[in-house]
């Protein structure tokens, strides 16, 4: 419980801060669906990043938290 | 191995959902931190990205855009300043996010049976099962309630980051909202009412009556808490009050110590806590030597 926390928390600066700066942000509190083969979706989603051959950014957030305990 | 060789091994883990979606032709980066306050590189050049364009934006609504490239863009202008600020941001998320977790680590790991309405768990049991559950050794057996630090009375133990580009975000983490923080708290003044039963502890034969209820309320330290951040510090508390009380000729002293030492350690991937405890109640009276007069 305490390690999603600490990730969401870590997760809402960096969404505040691609706020800021003017991207277009979706959060993705709960991994429910798939984008990747691998079943895996990132956190963040930065639409229209801006990087060449690409639409958007995605972010996966990960500290240490969960494997620490 | 390392917390950087750690960084680099969950990077390594990750990176392969770069072709995934590259697929369906979105990038992917890496946001890893660790509890250290270490910031993988992939994340620092996300947020030198990110302060570039922060600084872009900043200049294009001041200046006029042939003006952007000027020296006060480069180092140490406010590029860096921005870049330096968002990696602060990040620094204090993390310390926040790492004080959050250690609390719910040491408050919400009690047994589920004692969890029961009306039944509050003593700080100090909490502090014991957190230890132990955050250094992988079996739980020591149960005991009963002590003094705790009085580490969860009062005010939360972890205070609200103060973000200045997270104005209005939702999501704030309030560590407090569970009942588990103010369940497991007894403070010592309690305590000792509760193990004396509340009543006045009577010294000496000619009604002479002092009460150690009174005498631990006394102290003005026990309506400082301890929070998280000092007990990751490491604190030591220790307070000591005598009362001395002169009545009908006889002396009667009544002295109550409590020391409680609290130490946590971050060491790479563990986290070590140490809690020690210690309780002294002595009442006594003086020689009889006193009652000649």
């Amino acid at each position: 419980m305490g390690a999603t926390r600490g990730h969401n928390h870590v997760m809402d600066v960096l969404v505040q801060l691609a706020r800021n700066t003017g991207y277009s942000v979706r959060v993705n509190h709960k991994v429910s669906t798939t984008a990747a083969a691998s079943n895996k979706q990132g956190d963040v989603k930065l639409v229209n990043f801006g990087l060449d051959g690409f639409n958007n950014l995605v972010i996966d957030n990960f500290n240490l938290l969960r494997s620490c305990w | 191995m390392h917390t950087n060789d750690y960084l680099q091994a969950r990077a390594g883990a990750k990176n392969r959902y770069k072709e995934d979606y590259a697929a369906v032709g979105t990038a992917f980066a890496l946001a890893i931190v660790s509890v250290a306050d270490q910031i993988h590189p992939e994340f620092l050049q996300l947020l030198w990205v990110l302060a570039d364009k922060q600084t872009h934006n900043y200049y294009a609504l001041i200046t006029e855009e042939g003006e952007i490239s000027s020296e006060a863009f480069t180092w140490p202008g406010s590029r860096a300043r921005t870049f330096s600020f968002n990696k602060n941001s990040i620094g204090k998320a993390i310390a926040y996010a790492t004080a959050t977790r250690l609390h719910l680590s040491m408050h919400s790991t009690a047994p589920s049976s004692r969890r029961q309405a009306g039944q509050p768990i003593p700080s100090a049991e909490c502090l014991m099962h957190g230890a132990a559950h955050a250094s992988q050794r079996a739980a020591p057996c149960p005991s009963p309630p002590r003094p705790a630090v009085d580490a969860d009375v009062g005010t939360p133990s972890v205070a609200p980051s103060a973000h200045a580009n997270r104005a209005g975000a939702s999501g704030e983490v309030d560590v407090v909202d569970d009942g588990t923080h103010a369940a497991g708290g007894v403070a010592a003044s309690e305590w000792l009412a509760a193990t004396l039963g509340g009543d006045d502890v009577t010294a000496g034969g000619t009604g002479t009556r002092n009460s150690a209820y009174d005498d631990a309320q006394s102290d003005d330290d026990d309506d400082e808490p301890v929070t998280v951040l000092e007990a990751i510090l490491g604190r030591q508390v220790g307070q000591r009050e005598d009362t001395a009380c002169d009545e009908d000729g006889i002396d009667v002293s009544v002295g109550v110590d409590v020391d409680a030492v609290v130490g946590v350690g971050v060491h790479g991937q563990g986290v070590n806590l140490g809690v020690a405890l210690g309780v002294g109640l002595g009442v006594g009276s003086p020689p009889l030597t006193s009652l000649d007069s």
